[in-house]
């Protein structure tokens, strides 16, 4: 039984709109990593919150661990699906940032010592412990990101959703973060979906998914990044690697068609 | 019209028990024509430096000069906000009116301009952010993707025609083509701006578009430099930062002695140094 199964799901935010997502279908196993990649619009948000039971589909049917979205389990659904979502001031729910990064544990009806702990980890993995006491609302763009990442660390839910989490994190931060979270998910066997418009960070997951207009475009491994023609024709964009050994070829030099990486750049042009 | 700052300091609840210098004696100048770059780890104090720039802080020690706006008397608000036009990092949370096309025009309203020309301005503004008037001009904002929303707050800051263009972050969360659109956008903009400055954790977009570039730390200015002068080395590493990726991957090619130099900034640079290496014309 897979852990997030869609099965030719169909979600219009109204009716009479153009549906957000269309005749949709995939699964996402227990350990299994997967990068969720589209242009603006193509409808990533609205999958992460079909995937959690905040949206239900208009046909088809989303299973999380075999129960259907539709039913009366939301709650067991939540517990088991959590999402960051983009924009961390919406989703701020306390005045003190260790209470909100609690409030999803506490209602785990967990004991307050494995509560504590969980919140103490899981600011300590963000670098924002020291901030624990402070408000959570006044702080830069980049601590409110790590923060919202800390409350959903604290969950460990089965599937962790990252939509966009670490767009106004600087660089190394982000590295890092996507490393807490990746180390988090093989240690626990979580899942996750990471949604993201950086190459280097999807290029993490074990899969791609990548929608266009609400539409699969393309499913399957990292491979898919070699694509990028195609990627291009949806307005996305290869790594740089690969895209510097396109434009190698078309000069003429010889390059090995499967250079992803920097590194495999490297190798190719060494030889 | 040049920016002048010198020696800004600011310290957030200065009478809470967490008081923290967010700016400290911050000095720098922006001159007429700059597409400046202000760059720094998480928390470095950007988005309080810019938040100064039109009035949204008021300044508590240190020069400000916009202009003949000398920020140590009164000044009126609503002018500066005319003419330094501020998109903020999430932008979105800011937009609040019922249609994409109100929201837009909100700020030319407020400026009392002829409707024709603010209806001429909503237009244009949402055509230029690479928008379709006709598909999203009626819809409501908050029925927008995270990225369209972006869009749409960038637009109403143009549809002000402000003089010095402040962007917070303003690709982050947009798609790659968007990015590029945005950034294009701003670049073609130059011509009748006098002035940009972006903060942005996007090193290929600071290496690609900007002249300057100020790199903070912990509230402080290290200093300024062009592209080149700041993505020679690794030094940016130490403050948060990574390299453009075309330059970092220069950097692997020259270690293993595919090329000689890694003295590149983009990536068409750094094919043309490939090809040259390997005798490709
Ligand atoms: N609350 C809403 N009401 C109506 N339409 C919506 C709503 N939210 C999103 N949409 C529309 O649904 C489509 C998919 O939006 P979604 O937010 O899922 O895109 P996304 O892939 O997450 O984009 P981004 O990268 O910009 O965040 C878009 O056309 C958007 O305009
Ligand atoms: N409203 C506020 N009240 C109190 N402290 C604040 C407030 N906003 C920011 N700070 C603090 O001031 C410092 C500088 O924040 P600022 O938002 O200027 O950083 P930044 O460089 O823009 O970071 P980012 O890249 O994460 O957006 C940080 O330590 C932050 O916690
Ligand atoms: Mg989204
Ligand atoms: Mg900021």
């Amino acid at each position: 039984m897979s852990l997030i199964e869609f099965d030719n799901v169909t979600f219009s935010y109204r009716a009479g709109l153009r549906p957000a997502i269309k005749n949709l279908s995939f699964t996402l196993e227990s350990g299994e990593t997967l990068a969720l990649i589209g242009h603006n619009g193509s409808g990533k948000s609205t999958l992460a919150r079909l995937c959690n039971g905040l949206l239900i589909p208009d046909k088809g049917e989303v299973r999380v661990d075999g129960q259907s979205t539709r039913g009366k389990n939301v709650f067991d659904i939540r517990r088991k699906v959590g999402v960051v979502f983009q924009n961390p001031d919406n989703q701020t729910v306390a005045t003190i940032i260790e209470d909100d990064v609690a409030f999803g544990p506490e209602n785990l009806g967990l004991k307050s010592e494995e509560i504590r702990k969980r919140v103490d980890d899981a600011l300590e993995s963000v670098g924002m412990l020291g901030y624990a006491k402070r408000d959570p609302f006044r702080l830069s763009g980049g601590q409110k990101q790590r923060v919202a990442i800390a409350g959903v660390l604290a969950l460990k839910p089965r599937v962790m959703i990252l939509d966009e989490s670490t767009a106004m994190l600087d660089p190394l931060s982000r590295r890092e973060v996507m490393e807490v979270v990746y180390d988090l998910v093989r240690k626990e066997n979580m899942s996750l979906i990471t949604i993201t418009h950086f190459t280097e960070e999807a290029l993490e997951a074990d899969k791609v998914l990548v929608l266009d207009g609400g539409e699969k475009y393309m499913e399957g491994g990292r491979e898919v990044f070699l694509k990028s023609k195609e990627l291009a024709s949806i307005g996305l964009t290869a790594p740089t690697a690969v895209r510097v050994a396109d434009a190698l070829r078309a000069k003429g030099l010889d390059v090995a068609r499967d250079v992803l990486y920097d590194e495999d750049l490297v190798k190719a042009l060494c030889r | 019209m040049s920016v002048t700052i010198e020696n800004l300091s600011y310290i957030y609840d200065k009478k809470a028990v967490f008081k923290k210098n967010a700016l400290f004696d911050v000095s720098l100048k922006v001159e007429d024509g700059d597409f400046f770059a202000l760059v720094g780890r998480t928390g470095s104090g950007k988005s309080t430096l810019a938040m100064h720039l039109n009035g949204l802080i008021r300044k508590q020690t240190g020069v400000i000069l916009i202009d003949d706006f000398d920020f140590d008397k009164k000044i009126n608000l609503k002018a500066l906000r005319a003419k330094v036009g501020i998109v903020f990092q999430y932008p979105e949370s800011q937009l609040f009116a019922d249609t994409v096309a109100l929201d837009v025009g909100f700020g030319p309203k407020n400026l009392k301009l002829d409707p024709k020309e603010i209806d001429a301005r909503v237009r244009d503004s949402i055509g230029a952010v690479g928008l379709d008037y006709d598909e999203i001009a009626g819809k409501s904002p908050f029925e927008l993707s995270g990225g369209q929303m972006r869009r749409v707050a960038i637009a109403g800051v143009l549809a002000m025609k402000p003089e010095i263009l402040v962007l917070d972050e303003p690709t982050a969360g947009l798609d790659p083509q968007g990015k590029k659109d945005i950034m294009e956008l701003v670049s073609s903009l130059r011509s009748s701006l006098k002035a940009v400055i972006m903060i942005s954790h996007n090193m290929d977009e600071v290496a690609k578009y900007c002249n300057k570039v100020a790199l903070m730390d912990e509230g402080r200015l290290v200093g300024v430099f062009t592209p080149r002068q700041l993505f020679r080395d690794d030094t940016v590493e130490r403050y948060g930062l990574l390299l453009p990726s075309a330059v970092s991957l220069a950097h692997k090619l020259k270690a293993a002695g595919v090329i000689n130099d890694a003295d590149i900034l983009g990536e068409d640079e750094l094919v043309a140094k490939i090809l040259e290496a390997k005798n490709i014309k």
